[in-house]
């Protein structure tokens, strides 16, 4: 056999054996994503679920700040009112007890 | 060996490295294009869940923001009306204390006579009973005159009977009928009771003016 065609036999067996071991590589390749699925697949919903219930928290708690700022907001309101009652009822105090008696005795 | 065989030769090689490469890369984008969609699927997989946790968590907040509120807002109402009722029964309070020193003053007199003249028209006339505290007892109340102008009014002949038996009252007056049957209380504590619930709005009215 010539020269030549010797060693055009001999690269292509080192070619065939560098395309069999990127195949082995390929094939482990998907192999190890093929057994990651299952686990990537758990991973991504509860990751999805725990995204939820962090934002559902977060919904909670600026949810209760706001009705605990209205809450305080209405109890000083009402806080102001019965100050301003008192003060009313303080001017008015012998006006209303004589229109009491007025009534009563008349 | 010739330089065209040679080149062939190296070729040979540099195809097969290439195509190796290839095959690598290849792999590993379906590799992850898989993950990304194992991903993407369990997320999908999530998302009725995820709503539902959402949903759930709005609900919970109008609940809060709800129950919380209402019950501030009653809790407020109840607390202005708590100290209107306070302030108003101190008023009524103030007018029991006004009535007892009132019955201490020359002005009682006069005012006793006519709640017994306006008891007496209201019984009609006739024998009546008079009954008063001891201290008002010992005021110099003239029945003669009084039952006069309750004859005056009613038509009626008309006797004014003080009983032995006293009221434990701050001041006023009960009449009644020698068989105690009919009865007209005016006393104070009496009139104040029966006029509070009338009154009330009234003292409000008064009381809370500007």
């Amino acid at each position: 056999m010539p020269k030549a065609l010797e060693m055009i036999v001999v690269r292509e067996g080192e070619a065939a054996k560098i395309l069999n071991a990127a195949k082995a590589e390929a094939q482990r390749i998907r192999r190890e994503a093929e057994e990651k699925v299952p686990k990537i697949h758990v991973e991504a919903y509860e990751e999805a679920i725990g995204a939820a219930k962090q934002e559902a928290a977060e919904l909670k708690k600026s949810a209760t700040k706001r009705a605990e700022l209205e809450t305080k907001s209405i109890l000083q309101e009402t806080e102001q009112e019965i100050r301003n009652l008192q003060e009313k009822a303080k001017s008015n105090l012998d006006a209303a007890v004589k229109a009491v008696l007025a009534d009563i005795l008349s | 060996m010739e330089p065209e065989a040679n080149k062939i030769v190296n070729r040979i090689l540099a195809d097969a490295r290439e195509d190796a490469e290839s095959i690598v890369v290849e792999a590993r984008k379906a590799a992850e294009t898989m993950i990304e969609k194992q991903k993407e699927l369990g997320r999908q997989k999530a998302s009725e869940r995820v709503s539902s946790i959402l949903d759930d968590a709005k609900n919970e907040v109008r609940l809060i923001q709800g129950a919380l509120l209402v019950e501030t807002k009653r809790k407020a109402n109840w607390a202005v009306l708590s100290e209107k009722d306070r302030l108003i029964s101190s008023v009524i309070g103030e007018a029991k204390l006004k009535l007892l020193d009132l019955a201490k003053t020359q002005k009682y007199l006069p005012l006793l006579e006519k709640l017994i003249v306006q008891a007496g028209i209201v019984l009609g006339g006739g024998s009546i009973q008079v009954a008063l505290n001891e201290h008002d007892s010992k005021l110099p109340l003239k029945f003669d005159k009084l039952a006069k102008e309750i004859e005056t009014k009613t038509g009626a002949k008309t006797r004014l009977e003080l009983p032995r038996e006293r009221l434990h009252v701050s001041g006023g007056v009960t009449l009644m009928t020698p068989d105690g049957k009919v009865v007209v209380d005016n006393t104070f504590e009496t009139l104040l009771r029966r006029r509070e619930i009338d009154l009330k709005p009234r003292i409000a009215k008064v009381l809370f003016k500007e």
